[in-house]
């Protein structure tokens, strides 16, 4: 008996030198302020990021992920929804000392988390050795190019020869009734920094009204009914994930590829802040670019394994800065919101 | 001392847009024990009556009493709600609960009711009941299966379980056959009687409310016309409403001629006619009066020249079962007489009538009153073809 | 014992709280229509001027208007002779055609309006296709894109809501009054439509207005079908949409209380209405149970409408979507599609499905306790409490539904925000139930009000002159014979609980995952066979809920009077479920010889 127990001891110190042998190994990569803090994030254990809706299946693939990453067994937990009702909610609860039960804000825009000062300054690039391109404002950092302006085709429905070369194209006349596009705003705030805010407005007004574009509730609306063939093109959402499973849609090679930059922001009442910055500092380097790349085809421009790594060469490049957008963001989408709605028609359409 | 005491009681409600005012300052006292009737055409009231004594609804004005104790009163603000009050009440649709059988029915007030009785006593107190109304092996039925005698017996017997100071029914046999209703008036009557229960029966049916009564309110546009023993009512009418309520009366004008002891002359359209003074209203010579006679109280006579005597002419005779009435024709006026079937008369004969004096009496007369309130008579027992 | 001394007081006490709920997603769509963009805590009139000022207020208003009487009419033409049938006719299949109600109601409207779309669409739609293989004609034979079909489909999907709000009604009619009518050589066609129709009248005024409330408010299918020009519904959606953009709560509250302006003329017409509607007291001591009545050669109409319906509102949808279950992603039916055929997202759909399938349990069975406790006493309070002021709390529970769905959503995350240093519920499912719970209130209260105007107050007085108090009264008189109301109002309740999306969704935090969001979830990141999977577990999950349902309480027979127990067990059981009902209203019974 006292043999087997010597026996069992021996074995656990075993497994257990040789475990923190590869933890330290693993996190040999790590600048030291990372490092210091995973312990602590191993004791807080578990952490929620808000922002992306994910399945259960995606869910495990990011805990996959960071966790073999910094060799832990820490719990994340994805959760998505409406970010505008989101952000009003974490600041209300915020106010009156509720638990928000957030860790990160993954989101494009953190101006009314900013005003409502919901979230906590962190200089990620300092802190962590990271480019300072990628802070966005002294908040967050960036974790992936965003690009809720992309133009999809069904490959059955568009020949070669016919595919949209730029936003232009989609005005004429062949286009009419074949375009589909979510109901948001938030694509034309960013047309309206790239082709100015005039012409983003006619542009609009003209697919409204002359081309009977089909307003459709969610992104991933547009996504599916492309697929599935009611529509030929769809604006203002990305396929990568989908093009990966072999549906019939593709990105046309357009001349523009219009960008704004997606960042985690550390909420203000977070119970697993180093989680939290664990996350971030993850997410941005090879291995998260990857995991977000597999579960929702995000990732920076810059990251060479991306599916967009590949398309936006050759292409023009523009990229809507942060303080643009803190400035605009407001203002703009209250706008083309009312344009959305409609101005009254001379005469009855279909 | 009376167990039931109202004094000038006033019920006015809005219904759509005009005001009914159902009841104008009622007194009344109902003595322990007794069978008393509130009887009148619909509308008059008298169920707006039972349901203020129950608290099922709330008069305007005025006071109410059971045994001894205020439940209402309009001026101190006393409301007794109807669980609180020492009654009992059988609905007129029976009100049985459908989804009780017989035997839960009965029981649910007395487990839950004012008094809360262990299931042992309840056991008992329901075998009682159903026994004393011929009901003992029916306790089980759930009540959708019985018959509408059957279903009246039971809402009768949750009412006498609870052993009330006071019940009160609000025509509960007028939704059953003829000769059940004839039957169970009696009976219910004498079980009252016998249980020494108060019981306050409403009811439109003057037969039956001349069979069961101790004494019989006749009700009136909210007022209480007479109020007094079934036999003074019947056959003293005070005025020509209660007289052709109750059965049915001959009435015609006349000219009022003195009155010596108890007995009055009159100026007929067939003569000076002897008559009893029923009505409350003080006359002097000259004055107009309205008198009758009920039809089964005329008799037939050979001599035409005695008090109280006329000739008339048979101008239509109606077989009845019980007898014959005849309408006779005398110096233009129309007479129903209601004879045994021995006696009968042919059309066309000549025949002497007499009125008897004690019989014939004089009433006030009537103030704009709605003619079917007074045919409604003796409907449903075979009774004088309407005038 | 206290609590037995606040007696009738219990019954008034969940009626306030019931109208307190209510008050809140009301008052809440009032105050964040004040509340400006972006800033939480600054008020104005910002919005109304927003909404005001844009050019198609008009014509998007009208066209929520008219959506309203579209969809009462669709679900009417089919409800109305589906009550009829189950309630008063030998119809042979009654029992089916209930079982189908049920399962219509288990499935999500989304997925009803993506079948359509499928099959329907003029660019790819399925029918389209078949058609133009036939060379009839050119151009597509259909076009969904239409309010009129929008209509047709709001209105048949709503058809099991309606008719089991009827159904109560169409059972408790008396045959006597239509006997006394033949007899008098009155046809049975002039009958029907001057005794039995005036006298069913209330109850389908009731149920119509209703429907205009859901109909103007449902999201589903105009968002996804979608026609030339939005609907006020599609405003408040783009409003707090999902989307990296700024938040407009005000806005959508501001349309919010348009949509209330539209619904409250009809609310107000039916408030009125209900003064009336006590005159119909049909149901007292003296229940007869109706004969059913031989259909005749009518039978084949019926098979002919129930036929209609069950292709048009659960053969579509259900062969839709088994079908995308089974597909990697959606295509026509071809030799290629039927070889990517496979079984695994069911399988990978069993994998997911637990934790949500608990949560949507717990949902359920919340709100169907919160909303048929609640409004069972607001229904008391509404018809037999005999304050005629009453009126107005039914006018406001009727509002509930009026609130769009969203804004209800953001109110109780508010409410469970600021009352959280008392009661922590917020983030839970529990604050879900109690918001579903609430929105759900309107749904009961319909039909326990119709059935309760049914009953003669006389067996209410039968038991207060016998002494039995108001409360006793109410759960021993009054629950037992609203059972049947009770029960179908649970149904219906725990049925929308279960499969709604909008709700769970708005509420969501990382604890409240429920089947709906689940599949919204797959659906999002493009797994939409394994999201198809799911609802197909959840649809069969549901029916047998229902089915069981309805066999444990004994609800198994459709007309006629539901005391008629065919047994002692089910007398037994629907006892006790209504002795559960009554446990909510503390005070229980007293030893015997207490008192």
């Amino acid at each position: 008996m006292k043999r087997t127990i010597q026996t069992v001891f021996a074995l656990t110190a075993a497994v257990g030198l040789l475990a923190s042998a590869s933890v330290t190994a693993l996190a040999a990569g790590m600048p030291a302020a990372v490092q210091k803090l995973i312990p602590a994030a191993v004791k807080e254990a578990e952490a929620t990021v808000f922002g992306t809706t994910m399945n259960p299946r995606q869910v495990k693939m990011m805990n996959a992920g960071f966790n073999s990453f910094y060799g832990t067994k820490i719990k994340l937990n994805q959760i998505g929804g409406r970010h505008t009702r989101k952000r009003v909610e974490v600041i209300r609860a915020l106010k009156n000392q509720v638990p928000t039960g957030l860790d990160i804000f993954w989101t494009s825009s953190p101006r009314a988390l900013i005003n409502g000062n919901a979230i906590v300054k962190f200089n990620w690039a300092k802190e962590f050795g990271l480019s300072k391109d990628l802070m966005q404002g002294e908040y967050g950092i960036k974790t992936h190019d965003s690009y809720l302006t992309m133009v999809t085709i069904n490959t059955k429905l568009v020949k070669a020869g016919d595919e949209p070369r730029t936003y232009d194209d989609l005005l004429k006349p062949k286009w009419k009734g074949k375009i589909a596009m979510p109901r948001s705003p938030s694509p034309w705030i960013y047309f309206s920094y790239a082709f100015g805010e005039e012409k983003a407005v006619m542009y609009l007004n003209t697919l409204l009204k002359q081309q009977n574009v089909k307003k459709l509730p969610r992104y991933p609306d547009v996504r599916s009914r492309i697929i599935a063939g009611e529509f030929s093109v769809g604006l203002g959402t990305e396929a990568w994930a989908e093009i990966r499973k072999g549906a019939p849609v593709k990105h046309p090679n357009m001349d523009k590829v219009i960008l704004a930059a997606r960042g985690a922001y550390i909420v203000k009442d977070s119970k697993s802040p180093n989680i939290a910055k664990l996350w971030g500092y993850w997410v941005v380097s090879p291995s998260g670019q990857k995991t977000i790349h597999d579960v929702r085809g995000y990732s920076l421009i810059n990251t060479k394994t991306g599916d967009m790594y590949k398309y936006v060469q050759g292409k023009k490049v523009i990229d809507v800065p942060f303080d643009w957008r803190m400035k605009n963001e407001a203002r703009l989408g209250k706008k083309f919101r009312s344009i959305l709605r409609g101005k009254k028609k001379k005469s009855q359409k279909k | 001392m009376a167990i039931l005491e109202t004094r000038q009681l006033e019920a006015k409600f809005t219904l759509q847009d005009s005001v009914v005012h159902a009841l104008r300052g009622i007194d009344l006292n109902v003595e322990e024990g007794e069978f008393f009737v509130l009887l009148g055409p619909s509308g008059c009231g008298k169920t707006t009556m039972l349901r203020s004594i129950a608290g099922l609804e709330r008069p305007t004005t005025g006071t109410i009493r059971i045994d001894g104790e205020v439940v209402f009163d309009s001026t101190s603000g006393i409301i007794v709600p109807p669980d609180k009050r020492p009654i009992a009440m059988v609905f007129q649709s029976y009100a049985i609960w459908p989804h009780m059988d017989v035997f839960e029915n009965i029981a649910f007030p007395l487990r839950r009711g004012r008094t809360k009785m262990a299931d042992t006593d309840i056991k008992v107190r329901v075998g009682e009941v159903l026994e004393m109304l011929g009901m003992g092996d029916m306790a089980n039925r759930p009540v959708t299966t019985l018959s509408g005698g059957q279903q009246q017996r039971v809402a009768l017997a949750r009412a006498l379980a609870l052993r009330p100071r006071v019940l009160l029914m609000d025509e509960p046999l007028s939704n059953l056959d003829l000769k059940l209703q004839i039957r169970l008036r009696s009976q219910m009557r004498d079980l009252m009687h016998e249980l020494g229960l108060t019981t306050i029966h409403v009811t439109h049916n003057q037969a039956e409310a001349l069979e069961t009564g101790d004494r019989i309110a006749v009700m009136e546009q909210g007022r209480i016309v007479q109020l007094d023993q079934p036999r003074v009512i019947y056959h003293r009418p005070e005025n020509e409403f209660v007289a052709r309520f109750l059965g049915d009366m001959n009435i015609y004008q006349a000219s009022f001629d003195g009155e010596i002891a108890d007995e009055a002359s009159i100026r007929t359209p067939f003569g000076n006619f002897k008559a009893q003074n029923a009505s409350k209203t003080s006359m002097t010579t000259g004055d107009n009066c309205v008198f009758g006679i009920r039809p089964e109280d005329i008799e037939i006579v050979d001599d035409g020249e005695t008090q109280n005597s006329l000739t008339g002419t048979v101008i239509a005779s109606d077989y009845v079962g019980e007898g014959f009435v005849h309408t006779v024709d005398a110096v233009g006026q129309s007479i129903r007489v209601k004879c045994h079937h021995d006696k009968a008369v042919n059309k066309g004969d000549t025949v002497g009538l007499r009125f008897p004096p004690n019989h014939t009496v004089i009433v006030t007369p009537a103030r704009g009153l709605v003619s079917e309130d007074l045919e409604g008579g003796l409907a449903g027992e075979g009774a004088s073809r309407a005038g | 014992m206290p609590a037995r001394a606040f007696g009738i007081g219990w019954v008034y006490l969940l009626a306030g709280v019931g109208l307190f709920l209510v008050f809140i997603s009301v008052f809440g769509n009032i105050i964040t229509s004040f509340s400006e963009e972006g800033d939480v805590d600054r008020y104005s009139m910002a919005n109304y001027v927003e909404l005001l000022s844009q050019e198609t207020l008009g014509s998007v208003a009208g066209r929520t208007v008219l959506l309203g009487f579209g969809t009462v009419f669709w679900m009417f033409l089919f409800s109305f002779p589906f009550a009829w049938l189950l309630a008063r006719t030998d119809f042979r299949y009654r029992t089916g055609l209930f079982t189908l109600l049920t399962a219509k109601l288990a499935i999500p409207g989304f997925i009803t309006a993506m079948s359509y779309v499928w099959l329907f669409n003029p660019t790819s739609g399925l029918v389209n296709q078949l058609f133009e293989m036939t060379k009839f004609n050119g151009g597509a034979l259909f076009d969904v894109y239409q309010l009129s079909w929008v209509c047709f489909l709001q209105g048949i999907v709503l058809v099991p809501g309606g008719v089991f709000m009827m159904l109560p009604a169409f059972r408790n009619l008396d045959s006597s009054l239509e006997e006394a009518a033949w007899v008098s050589g009155v046809s049975k066609a002039s009958t029907i439509q001057r005794v039995v129709l005036p006298l069913l009248a209330p109850s389908m005024i009731a149920v119509s207005i209703f429907y205009f409330v859901i109909g103007v408010e449902m999201f589903d299918f105009v968002a996804i079908i979608g026609m030339p020009g939005d609907v006020l519904v599609l405003w408040i959606y783009d409003a707090i949409a999902e989307s990296d953009g700024p938040p407009n709560l005000g806005f959508a509250g501001a349309a919010g209380v348009l949509l209330f302006a539209i619904c409250g003329g009809a609310i107000m017409f039916y408030a009125r209405y209900l003064k009336q509607a006590k005159k119909y007291a049909v149901v007292g001591g003296k229940v007869r149970a109706s004969a059913p009545q031989p259909l005749g050669r009518l039978r084949w109409a019926a098979y002919c409408c129930v036929g209609f319906w069950l292709m048009a509102s659960i053969v579509v949808p259900v062969i839709t979507i088994i079908w995308v279950a089974l597909v990697p992603f959606f295509q026509p039916p071809s030799i290629a599609a039927l070889q990517s055929v496979s079984l695994a997202s069911f399988a990978d759909a069993l994998s997911w499905i637990g934790e949500p399938l608990k949560n949507t349990l717990i949902l359920m069975v919340g709100s169907v306790i919160i909303a048929a406790s609640l409004a069972i006493s607001i229904t008391w309070l509404v018809t037999r409490s005999q304050h005629g002021s009453a009126r107005w709390v039914d006018s406001i529970v009727f509002l509930a539904p009026a609130v769009p769905t969203i804004v209800t959503g953001v109110a109780f995350q508010f409410l469970g925000i600021a009352i959280y240093h008392w009661l922590p519920i917020f983030g839970t499912i529990w604050l879900v139930a109690i918001a579903m719970g609430t929105r759900m209130l309107a749904y009961c209260t319909r039909t326990m009000n119709a059935t309760s105007l049914q009953i003669q107050f006389e067996l209410d007085e039968a038991a207060y002159v016998s002494g039995v108090s108001k409360l006793d009264t109410f759960r021993r008189i009054f629950l037992p014979l609203m059972a049947p109301a009770i029960f179908y109002s649970a149904l219906m309740v725990g049925m929308i609980a279960a499969r709604d999306l909008t709700l769970p969704l708005v509420m969501n935090t990382g604890n409240s995952e429920v089947v709906s969001t689940l599949i919204f979830n797959l659906q999002t990141n493009g797994e939409q066979n394994a999201a198809a999977a799911v609802a197909i577990y959840m649809i069969i999950v549901l029916v047998l809920l229902a089915l069981f349902a309805r066999r444990m309480t004994g609800m198994q027979e459709i007309r006629g009077n539901s005391i008629r127990r065919r047994s002692s067990f089910r007398n037994w059981v629907s006892k006790t479920g209504a002795a559960a009902l009554s446990f909510l209203i503390p005070g229980r019974k007293q030893k015997s010889g207490e008192g």
